[in-house]
C-alpha cells in the first residue's frame, strides 16, 4: 500500500470512530434536549431550574404574550394568578443575580419568537450597576452567551456537551421510569425555580442583617458600587434603548419591596440616596416613553417592615409578589417623577426614624 | 496550551500534518522548535525566554565542558551551567521560601532581617526542563555522551512540546537521537500513540478534573469536615494525582509517538506496589531514576556503607520532596517517604519483588504462571498493597493540605466521626462533596473501569489484543472508549497538577 493510501485509510477510520464516539450522545441531546435549546424535546416538557440554561430555550419555544423579566426577585410570582389578572398568557423568565445585560439578551429572544403585548420588568439599582455590555456576576456563574445569541455556528457547545448529555439520560430516565431523584427536575412550570418552600422568618433577615452589618457578609457580593454617570449611560444604552426598540410592547416597570433593612444597610453605607437618584434617572426617562408604565412597591411598609416575610435582607415571599400582581391590574400605585421623589423622600425620613433605628439596635444587640 | 484544551485539538493535528509533509529531518527539527516555542508561549510569553537562556547556557557549557581536555576547565564550565540552569530555578521557584525562612531562622538568634518576596509567576514546567537540561551537561561533563553541536536540536530536545511542561523528564540519551532519525508515516505506530493519548484523557477528564471537585471541597474548608470525609478526599486525591500526572505522562507520549518519538514510560501502576521502595519504581519513573543517577550515586550511593547509604536515601527523597514545591509540606512529604524507605531497606522489604518486577518491566519480559497461582498470589499480595495505598495516602496529606498546620489537624482526626457517618444519607444527597449525585457515580464508576483496565494490564497487552480483532470490531471499541472520554470528560477544564512545580 502507497504511503498516501495509508495515510487517507487512518484518516478514513479515524472520522469514522470519532463519527460513532459522537452519535450516542448527539441522539440523546437532540432527541431530548434538556434545556429546551433546540425545540426537540417531547411534550411534557421537563425543565431544570439551572436558569441561565433554561430561560433561553424557554423564551423561544414557550406559549407565551406576557414575559416578567428580572432577576430573583420575579421567581416567586405565580405565572397563573398572573395569567388570570392580567389577562395574559404570562411566563416569568427570571435568570437569578443577573444584571441587566443578560435580562436584555432574553427579552431580544422573546421579542424575536412571540408576540409580546406586555413585559413586567423588575428594576432595580443592582441590575443597572454595571458597565454597559459586561456578563458579570459575582456570584461567578457561568453565562452560556452561544444559547443566546442567536449564531447556528456555535450551537455545536450545546450538542456536544457531557452535562447536557447527562442532563438528556436524566429525563429519558424521568419519562421512562418516573423517577425524580430529589425532585430536582420539574413538570409544572408553574413551581420551577419558586422557593415557597424555603423558610421565611424574621431570624433569618436579622441575622442577615447583622452579618452584612458586621462584615460577615459583604454587601458588595450584591453591588459593584459603580459612579452614577456610568450606572446612567447603562440604563440609557440598556434599558431606555430596549423600550424604544419596540414600540409595539408596553412596558411595566416596577420597583419590587425589598426589606426596610436593605433600605437602612445602604443607609448605613452612605449609598442610599445615590441608589434612589438612580432609580429616579430611570423613572424619569422611562416615564419620558408612551409605552412605559412604572410601579414603586419600596415604599409599601406593610410588607418591607414585616420581617416575617424574608428569607434574607431582599428576598420577600410570594405574598409580596401577589400584591403587586394585584397593584398593576389595578393600575394601582403607578408613579411618575414628581411621585416618586415625594415617595423617595419618605422612604429616607422612615429608614431614619426612631422606630427603624430601634429596631437596628435591637437586632444588633 | 493545555492538552484538554480545544487549541490542542487543532493544535496537534496541525502540527502532525506539517511535520510529515516537511521532507527533511532539519526542516521536521525546525518546525518542531517553533511549534514547541508557541506551545510553551501560550501560557507566558516571555518566559520562553528563561527556557531558551537554560538551553543556551548548557548548550555552550556542554561544547566548551566536551573541547577541553583541562579538568580545572571543565569544571569551570559545568558549574556555569549547574549555576545557570539552578539559578533561574532557585530565583523563581525557591527564593521567597527561603528568604522567608531565612529571616525566620536568624530572629531565633535574634539577629534583624528584613525578609521580602519577589512577586513573579513561577514558570511553567521549569523544573523539568532544568533538570532535563541538567542531565545533559552531567552526561557530557561525565563524559557518557558527546556534547549536541546543533544548537536548534539542543533547544528542541529541552522544549519539545509533548513533554515539556509536565515530563516525562528526557535523558538525552534517548530523546536527542531520536532527533536524528527520519520518520515516516506509520499507522500502526499512529494508532497506538492515540491509544495512548486516548487513555490519558480518559484519566486526566473523567476522573482526575472530577475528583479534583471532591477533594477542593474538603481540603479548602477542612474545619468544616471531619475523619471520614478526610479519608474519602485523600483516596480522591490519591487517584487525583495519579490519573492527573499518569495521564499527562500517557497523552505525552501518545503525542510523541504519532509523530515517531518514543519517551520514558514514566507510571507502571504504582498503587498496585506492595511497599514504598516499589511505589517510588513505579511512580514518576523519570524523576525517580533522575535522582538515583544524578544525586544518589553521587553521594555515594551503597558503596560508601550501610549508615550511608540510609542518610543517602534519605536526602534524596527531600531534595525530592523540594523539587515538588518551595514549601515545607512537600519536604515533610518528602521526606516521610524517605523515612519509610530507609525502614523498608532496614528490614528489608520491597526489596526483592520490587527489583525482580522492575528487571521484568525493563527487559519486557513477563514471566507466566500458572493463572490459579496468580490470582492466589495476587490476593496474598493484597494485605501489603493495601498497607503501602493507605501509607502513601497518608503522605498525600501533607502533599495536598496548604500548610503543615492543616496537615497535622487532619491526620490525627482520620478516625473520627464514623459513629455519626451515615452511608444512605451521605450518598442520599443531590450533591455529594461538591458533585452532583450522578457525577460522584460517574467518578467512582470510571476508578474501577481505570482498574479493570489495570487488572487486564496485568494479565494480557490490550494492544496485542486489539490487534487480533477484525478492522471492524476495533474501530467499535475505539468508538466506545472515545465516547466514554468525550461524553463523561468533566467540562470545567483544570489545568494539571505537576505544572506548578
Amino acid at each position: 500500500m502507497s504511503k498516501t493510501k495509508e495515510v487517507l485509510l487512518f484518516i478514513l477510520k479515524g472520522i469514522i470512530v470519532l463519527i460513532l464516539a459522537l452519535m450516542p450522545g448527539v441522539f440523546m441531546v437532540v432527541k431530548f434536549d434538556p434545556y429546551l435549546f433546540l425545540g426537540t424535546q417531547p411534550k411534557p416538557y421537563i425543565y431544570i431550574p439551572n436558569e441561565r440554561f433554561q430561560i433561553p430555550g424557554m423564551a423561544r419555544h414557550e406559549e407565551y404574550d406576557t414575559v416578567i423579566l428580572g432577576t430573583s426577585m420575579i421567581e416567586n410570582f405565580s405565572e397563573r394568578y398572573a395569567s388570570q389578572k392580567l389577562n395574559a398568557n404570562v411566563i416569568r423568565l427570571p435568570i437569578n443575580a443577573s444584571y441587566i445585560t443578560e435580562q436584555k439578551y432574553v427579552l431580544d429572544i422573546a421579542q424575536k419568537y412571540r408576540d409580546i403585548k406586555t413585559v413586567l420588568w423588575a428594576v432595580d439599582y443592582r441590575t443597572v450597576d454595571i458597565n454597559h455590555g459586561d456578563i458579570y456576576s459575582k456570584n461567578n456563574v457561568v453565562f452560556p452567551k452561544y444559547m443566546y445569541d442567536e449564531n447556528p455556528i456555535n450551537d455545536w457547545r450545546y450538542i456536544i456537551d457531557h452535562n447536557n448529555f447527562f442532563w438528556a439520560l436524566k429525563q429519558f430516565r424521568m419519562r421512562k421510569t418516573g423517577i425524580n431523584p430529589f425532585d430536582y427536575m420539574k413538570t409544572d412550570r408553574e413551581i420551577l425555580n419558586t422557593w415557597n418552600w424555603k423558610t421565611f422568618s424574621r431570624e433569618l433577615i436579622t441575622k442577615d442583617y447583622k452579618d452584612l452589618y458586621e462584615g460577615r457578609k459583604s454587601v458588595y457580593d450584591k453591588i459593584n458600587n459603580l459612579p452614577v454617570e456610568i450606572v446612567k449611560e447603562v440604563i440609557d444604552k440598556d434599558l431606555i434603548e430596549s423600550i424604544r426598540k419596540y414600540p409595539d410592547t408596553d412596558f411595566v416597570l416596577f420597583f419590587a419591596p425589598k426589606s426596610i433593612l436593605w433600605f437602612k444597610l445602604l443607609d448605613q453605607m452612605g449609598i442610599l440616596e445615590k441608589k434612589l437618584e438612580v432609580l429616579t434617572y430611570i423613572v424619569d426617562e422611562a416615564s419620558k416613553l408612551p409605552n412605559v408604565e412604572i410601579y414603586n412597591f419600596q415604599n409599601q411598609y406593610q410588607f418591607t417592615e414585616n420581617l416575617d416575610i424574608y428569607l434574607d435582607i431582599t428576598h420577600y415571599n410570594n405574598t409580596a409578589n401577589k400584591f403587586m400582581i394585584d397593584a398593576i391590574s389595578e393600575k394601582k400605585l403607578i408613579t411618575d417623577s414628581e411621585l416618586f421623589r415625594k415617595d423617595n423622600e419618605e422612604l429616607i425620613e422612615r429608614v431614619r426614624s426612631d422606630e427603624i433605628n430601634n429596631l437596628v439596635l435591637e437586632i444588633l444587640q | 496550551m493545555l492538552f484538554n484544551s480545544l487549541e490542542y485539538l487543532v493544535f496537534f493535528p496541525l502540527v502532525t500534518a506539517i511535520y510529515f509533509l516537511l521532507p527533511s529531518i532539519k526542516t521536521r527539527n525546525y518546525m518542531l522548535l517553533i511549534a514547541s516555542y508557541y506551545f510553551y508561549m501560550q501560557y507566558k510569553p516571555e518566559y520562553a525566554l528563561l527556557m531558551l537562556l537554560t538551553s543556551f547556557c548548557c548548550y555552550i557549557a556542554a561544547l566548551n565542558i566536551e573541547k577541553t581536555e583541562s579538568k580545572g576547565i571543565k569544571r569551570f564550565w559545568f558549574f556555569i551551567s549547574i549555576l545557570g540552569s539552578l539559578g533561574v530555578l532557585f530565583f523563581f521557584k525557591y527564593f521567597n521560601f527561603f528568604n522567608n525562612n531565612m529571616a525566620g531562622l536568624l530572629s531565633l538568634f535574634n539577629v534583624s532581617y528584613r525578609s521580602f518576596s519577589i512577586d513573579v509567576l513561577l514558570p511553567v514546567g521549569i523544573s523539568f526542563y532544568t533538570f532535563q537540561s541538567l542531565s545533559y551537561t552531567i552526561d557530557v561533563y561525565r563524559g557518557d555522551i558527546n556534547a549536541e553541536r546543533d544548537f536548534f536540536t539542543f533547544a528542541l530536545f529541552v522544549s519539545f512540546f509533548p513533554q515539556l511542561v509536565a515530563g516525562p523528564i528526557e535523558r538525552s540519551t534517548n530523546l536527542l537521537p531520536q532527533f536524528y532519525r527520519y520518520n515516516e508515516f506509520d499507522a500502526e505506530r499512529a494508532a497506538s500513540g492515540l491509544r495512548l493519548m486516548l487513555f490519558g484523557f480518559f484519566k486526566k477528564v473523567v476522573i482526575a478534573d472530577r475528583l479534583a471537585v471532591i477533594v477542593n471541597t474538603v481540603y479548602n474548608n477542612h474545619k468544616a469536615y471531619n475523619g471520614i470525609y478526610y479519608i474519602i478526599a485523600t483516596i480522591a486525591f490519591a487517584y487525583q494525582i495519579f490519573c492527573d500526572f499518569s495521564g499527562y505522562s500517557d497523552i505525552a507520549r501518545g503525542t510523541a509517538r504519532v509523530l515517531g518519538y518514543e519517551l520514558s514510560t514514566n507510571f507502571e501502576r504504582p498503587y498496585y506496589s506492595k511497599s514504598v521502595t516499589e511505589f517510588w519504581r513505579r511512580w514518576h519513573i523519570s524523576l525517580s531514576s533522575w535522582f538515583r543517577d544524578y544525586l544518589y550515586i553521587p553521594l555515594g550511593g551503597s558503596r560508601k556503607g550501610y549508615l550511608r547509604t540510609l542518610i543517602n536515601l534519605f536526602i534524596v527523597f527531600v531534595v525530592s520532596g523540594l523539587w515538588h514545591g518551595a514549601s515545607w509540606t512537600f519536604v515533610v512529604w518528602g521526606a516521610l517517604n524517605g523515612l519509610a524507605i530507609v525502614i523498608e531497606r532496614v528490614l528489608g522489604i520491597g526489596k526483592r519483588s520490587g527489583k525482580k518486577e522492575y528487571m521484568e518491566y525493563q527487559t519486557g519480559k513477563k514471566r507466566q504462571r500458572p493463572l490459579l497461582l496468580r490470582i492466589f498470589g495476587s490476593l496474598a499480595g493484597l494485605v501489603p498493597m493495601v498497607l503501602t495505598f493507605a501509607f502513601i495516602c497518608g503522605t498525600w496529606v501533607f502533599f495536598r493540605a496548604q500548610s503543615i498546620d492543616q496537615a497535622l489537624y487532619m491526620l490525627p482526626r482520620f478516625l473520627e466521626g464514623f459513629d455519626t457517618f451515615n452511608l444512605k444519607q451521605f450518598l442520599g444527597t443531590r450533591i455529594i462533596l461538591g458533585l452532583d449525585h450522578w457525577e460522584f457515580f460517574t467518578a467512582i464508576g470510571s476508578i474501577i473501569l481505570l482498574e479493570l483496565v489495570h487488572i487486564f494490564q496485568s494479565f494480557a497487552s490490550p494492544s496485542r489484543v486489539l490487534a487480533r480483532m477484525p478492522v471492524a470490531i476495533r474501530l467499535v471499541t475505539y468508538a466506545v472508549c472515545l465516547s466514554i472520554v468525550i461524553w463523561f470528560a468533566w467540562t470545567e477544564s483544570q489545568t494539571f497538577i505537576y505544572f506548578a512545580f
